[in-house]
């Protein structure tokens, strides 16, 4: 409902506005009138500059990963919707198995699955405590520019000092999923949407 | 009243005629123009995301030197914060001046004109044109800006 009524608040203005240009006057000196010039702009989002995530998982890896085998992907999510860059975001994929583990990736060979999880931070510098854990059902929403970030001014990030990124994905596999899953390669596809709230 | 009286009345409205017709044509050399507005942008300017939007303004003008000085005042001095900081702005005549200017949507802007001849077209004899490029569009939070222009014309 408040979306409603900033529509029609919107159209009232614009309404307004189409009737206040004037003609200028005869006049022996000078001539006077008026005219409104305007452009609306809408409110949009964008997300660039995923990539993709390979991760190897061996006995070295399981040694010193404290826990789990970690890769993530950062990029440029622009927002012009408010000054603090709102969005909402959902990360698609392929079903875990629905608990602590909600993604899941499948074996190439042996067609098992490897569960893992999705972790998502509205700053390029990947934050493991702070960030949304995601899962394929839910659209987070409200995110916005954090810790200090300006909001994307360019629709890839290249303004503001952002570097080319303002956003994080983190994808998690835990030991315990990696040690029972057969050996194999294991690929997914991960679909991130952001919309505007 | 006496036939004197009324001969000296009569005389002076004989050598009164030529005066005022005198200075009725000085009337009619005095620099003077108007300006007529034939179209202007009507409704939302709505943009979404690609290319730079453009209003543009027909005007007529007309004036009796064949030369004209144009004023624009916005009528919102101090722009929300947000708004699009650079407007680039076409003035152009029929006769064929064309100067382009950036404007900062707050500071008054003069052009100076010729013009031919009293009549105008269907498309006037000078037009203005307001275009805001992309990456100015894109850097700004979604909402309307507006502003109103006061324009003036003077015989220049």
């Amino acid at each position: 409902m408040k979306k409603l009524i900033f529509t029609a608040a919107a159209l009232a203005l614009f309404a307004g506005a189409a009737h206040a240009e004037t003609d200028g006057v005869l006049s022996a000196t000078s001539s006077t009138g008026t005219f409104d010039v305007s452009a609306t702009v809408v409110p949009m989002v964008r997300i660039s500059g995923l990539d993709d995530i390979t991760l190897t998982i061996d006995p070295a890896t399981l040694a010193s990963n404290f826990g789990t085998t970690s890769g993530r992907t950062q990029f440029c999510v622009f927002s012009n919707v408010d000054a603090a860059g709102a969005y909402n975001v959902q990360v698609l994929g392929a079903a875990g198995d629905g608990l602590g583990n909600p993604y899941g990736l499948t074996g190439q060979d042996q067609g098992g699955q490897l569960n893992h999880t999705v972790g998502y931070w509205d700053n390029a510098a990947y934050n493991s405590v702070a960030a949304q854990f995601m899962r394929p059902s839910i659209t987070r929403a409200s995110i916005n520019t954090r810790n200090g970030q300006a909001r994307a001014t360019t629709t890839d990030c290249s303004s503001n000092g952002l570097g080319g990124s303002n956003a994080s994905i983190n994808i998690g596999i835990r030991n315990a999923e990696a040690i029972a899953a057969l050996a194999d390669t294991y690929t997914g596809t991960l679909t991130v949407v952001v919309s505007v709230p | 009243m006496k036939a004197s009286q009324l001969l000296a009345a009569v005389t002076a409205v004989v050598l009164a005629g030529p005066a005022l017709a005198e200075e009725t044509r000085q009337e009619s050399q005095r620099p003077h123009a108007t300006v007529r507005l034939l179209s202007a942008p009507q409704g939302a300017n709505r943009w979404y995301g690609v290319g730079d939007t453009v209003s543009k303004v027909q005007l007529c003008v007309e004036s009796n030197t064949g030369r004209f000085a144009m004023n624009l005042a916005p009528q919102v001095g101090t722009p929300d914060a947000s708004s699009p900081g650079e407007i680039e702005v076409v003035f152009a005549t029929t006769t064929g001046e064309r100067v382009v200017r950036q404007w900062d949507g707050k500071t008054d802007m003069a052009f100076t004109g010729r013009v031919a001849g009293q009549t105008c077209g269907v498309a006037g004899n000078v037009s203005l044109e307001f275009r805001i490029k992309q990456q100015n569009l894109i850097a700004v939070v979604a909402g309307d800006y507006i502003n109103q222009m006061r324009f003036s014309v003077d015989p220049a």
